[in-house]
């Protein structure tokens, strides 16, 4: 009788467990679905730490505006002055492939950016260009790996890879593992491993605030290259949400002539 | 005004007051504390040691530039903006205080104001008045829709553009952005100095200098060795109103695709040279240039091409080099290594250009060019190749080859550093290939080391 208790108990446990731990999928539609806006605009402080402890300031603002599912993404350097003004806005696509176009003011010109180029660092800073774009879950698949407690929280660590061998060629990584909060879908912590499979790169996500209904940010993110020893950390120093930031806000127009 | 006319003593002074600049102006920017004016900018020293004197230009010639930006904003739609270019050099480059905007005039001058916009914008619409640069080419090397801004060619490697008297209207129509310049005053490129080291003529002693280039060279040049026949004929387009010039562009993004579309109204930025007999004319036919462009990605490529049709019709008895075609088509490769070391990306661009004349006018001659790039892209081939290393570093080869008779090229190596948020260094050497009566072997004489230094302020 004991016996078949525990046995019946441990079924329940782990019945309640499956349904406790829904698709990786699922769980990072919902995600984008409870945090998504419909258009943000932040200003953001990035300390660049070199190696040997030297930091480099830089200000960025950063308007994201989403519509049909869809985000379109506008960052300009504020300052210093080597790069400021210095613009990349980025339109994301239903097929996972993105355009992508910068514009430099010594050129006074607006470039289309291809694929590769969205590998690269963006300017000096230890993120690439892909690390800015919204998470796009068509262009990935997922798995969740396993539950873990983070911070004063239970995690999902989920690890998401390039939906098809053309998309895995435009990224710079190979995987990357999320650390997703069960309580709000927050994610506080990505590990990206490079092409071959080393960590390369540890994102992590703090001063985690509620800004509006289901919707939350950090407002510090710190990106470390596990690699090199440097480190970029963003921190927020304004914040507005659903403005309603028009559509030609997000154009080649716009990356050319706004300031 | 020609300082080198007038002795060794007043270049001697000059690099004293070059020398006092470089030593004195980053202070004094931080003294008058420009940033609480609403000023911003850069002060940037350059030596330039070529490989030999040529002439009465020294090999070595220093520079200093200081950029003034300010802008103000009176509210959300309107604001103004300047750019201002203070420059002194040890040569002869630089001369004169400020002088009329004509770039005919053989030297710079220590002030420049390169830009003074005022600009509205409204919800659809955009308007800007005042001096302004327009890029609208995608191409690296050479832009064959980029018609409306001279150059100051005095350094034709080192070119910068000049900005135009012009007003401007943006906006947007469908899925189409439009904007329209009118320019009311024509201003030519001011083609390099005949009597110094980026000469485009012919030896002087030389069998080819013939008696039609030395007239050319006469008028560009005021007081240039006197010519045995005189240039017979300008007509530089400076008739105010009636000789204004206009350019429309219309762009769109369609699946993935940046398509653009062209029409410019106006003349040459470098004079045409028309041969009659003995005589010779410079000439600036009026001309009406219709273009296209486009600019994509496939995968890890980044592919555009523009080409530009000109059709010399409106003034057939006056055009010299008759209707043509000119093209350019390109792409940029980003590699990315997947064990990122010292080299974090390896970015490369190779693009074609030519020219195809539909039909040569009788005023179509075997000329030398007059100094402007623009002439080595006839046919010819750019490559670059750059390296994007740790640390803000970055080195670059980047080559420019003419093939529209022997082989010649430039060959350039850069390496630049952004020390800090304030200091930026750049080395770059100048490298000249080929016969020296083709475009960039005649400048074999220039082979030279670049040097610059920048502070942001």
């Amino acid at each position: 009788m004991r016996k078949s208790a525990w046995l019946g108990a441990l079924l329940l446990v782990s019945t309640a467990g499956h349904a406790a731990t829904p698709d990786a999928k699922e769980i990072m539609v919902k995600q984008r679905a409870l945090l998504s806006v419909t258009d943000e605009t932040e200003t953001l402080s990035m300390t660049i730490y070199a190696k040997n402890g030297d930091q480099k300031k830089r200000s960025v603002r950063r308007t994201t505006r989403t519509a049909d599912g869809l985000s379109r993404t506008l960052v300009r350097f504020l300052s210093p002055r080597d790069v400021e003004r210095t613009g990349v806005l980025t339109w994301e696509n239903a097929n996972g492939v993105d355009d992508q176009w910068m514009y430099l003011p010594a050129m006074k010109k607006v470039k289309r950016v291809a694929s590769s180029g969205k590998k690269n660092r963006f300017m000096g800073t230890d993120f690439a260009y892909e690390d800015l774009r919204p998470e796009s879950t068509e262009a990935h698949t997922y798995k969740v790996v396993k539950s873990e407690p983070c911070e004063k929280e239970t995690c999902w660590v989920i690890e998401a890879v390039a939906a098809t061998p053309a998309l895995a060629e435009e990224t710079g990584y190979s995987r990357r593992q999320l650390w997703v909060q069960q309580s709000n879908y927050m994610t506080v912590r990505v590990d990206f491993y490079d092409k071959s499979n080393k960590l390369e790169k540890q994102q992590t996500n703090r001063r985690i605030k509620n800004v509006s209904g289901s919707v939350w940010r950090a407002n510090e993110i710190e990106m470390r290259d596990a690699v090199e020893g440097t480190r970029t950390v963003n921190e927020v120093l304004d914040r507005t949400l659903n403005t309603g930031l028009k559509e030609e806000l997000f154009s080649q127009v716009e990356l050319e002539e706004g300031s | 005004m020609r300082f080198a006319a007038e002795g060794n003593v007043p270049r001697h002074w000059k690099r004293l007051l070059v020398l006092l600049w470089v030593s004195a102006a980053p202070g004094l920017a931080h003294a008058v504390s420009l940033a609480d004016l609403g000023v911003k900018g850069a002060l940037t020293y350059d030596v330039f040691a070529h490989r030999e004197d040529v002439g009465i230009d020294d090999a070595v010639r220093h520079e200093l530039a200081a950029d003034l930006e300010w802008e103000h904003r009176f509210n959300r739609r309107w604001q103004i903006s300047s750019d201002l270019r203070a420059r002194i050099d040890s040569d002869r480059l630089v001369s004169g205080f400020y002088g009329s905007e004509d770039e005919r005039e053989p030297h710079r001058h220590s002030l420049l104001l390169r830009e003074l916009e005022l600009k509205y914008r409204g919800d659809d619409l955009q308007f800007k008045l005042g001096k302004q640069t327009y890029a609208w080419g995608t191409a690296d090397a050479f832009n064959p829709v980029d018609l409306l801004n001279p150059s100051d060619y005095l350094d034709p490697i080192a070119f910068d553009d000049l900005g135009i008297w012009s007003a401007s209207l943006r906006g947007k129509i469908g899925e189409f952005d439009i904007e329209g310049v009118w320019s009311p005053w024509f201003v030519q490129s001011r083609l390099p100095d005949q009597t110094g080291r980026w000469r485009t003529a012919p030896d002087l002693e030389s069998p080819f200098a013939s008696v039609p280039i030395v007239a050319i060279l006469v008028d560009l040049v005021p007081g240039f060795f006197p010519p045995p026949n005189p240039v017979v004929r300008t007509d530089y387009p400076d008739g105010g109103l009636d000789q204004s010039q206009f350019g429309l562009r219309a762009q769109t993004t369609l699946a993935g695709w940046d398509l653009s579309g062209y029409v410019y109204d106006g003349y040459p930025l470098v004079p045409e040279v028309r041969i009659d007999g003995t005589n010779a004319s410079l000439i600036y036919p009026h001309m009406r240039v219709y273009g296209a462009g486009f600019s994509t990605t496939w995968e890890w490529l980044e592919m555009h091409g523009q080409a530009a049709f000109t059709d010399t019709s409106i003034e057939p008895e006056v055009a010299a080099r008759g209707d043509r075609v000119d093209w350019i088509v390109g792409a940029n490769a980003t590699w990315v290594p997947d064990d990122p070391g010292v080299v974090e990306s390896v970015i490369t661009l190779l693009e074609y250009a030519h020219e195809n004349l539909l039909e040569s006018q009788p005023g179509d001659s075997t000329l030398p060019e007059l100094g402007s790039p623009a002439d080595a892209f006839r046919d010819a081939i750019a490559a670059r190749m750059q390296f994007l290393l740790v640390s803000e570093t970055r080195a670059a080869v980047f080559t420019a080859v003419d093939l529209s008779g022997p082989a010649s090229a430039l060959v350039r190596f850069e390496l630049s550093r952004q020390l800090n948020d304030r200091w930026y260094v750049a080395a770059e050497v100048d490298v000249f290939e080929g016969p020296s009566d083709e475009f960039w072997g005649r400048w074999e004489h220039n082979d030279r080391v670049r040097i610059t230094t920048r502070c942001f302020f």
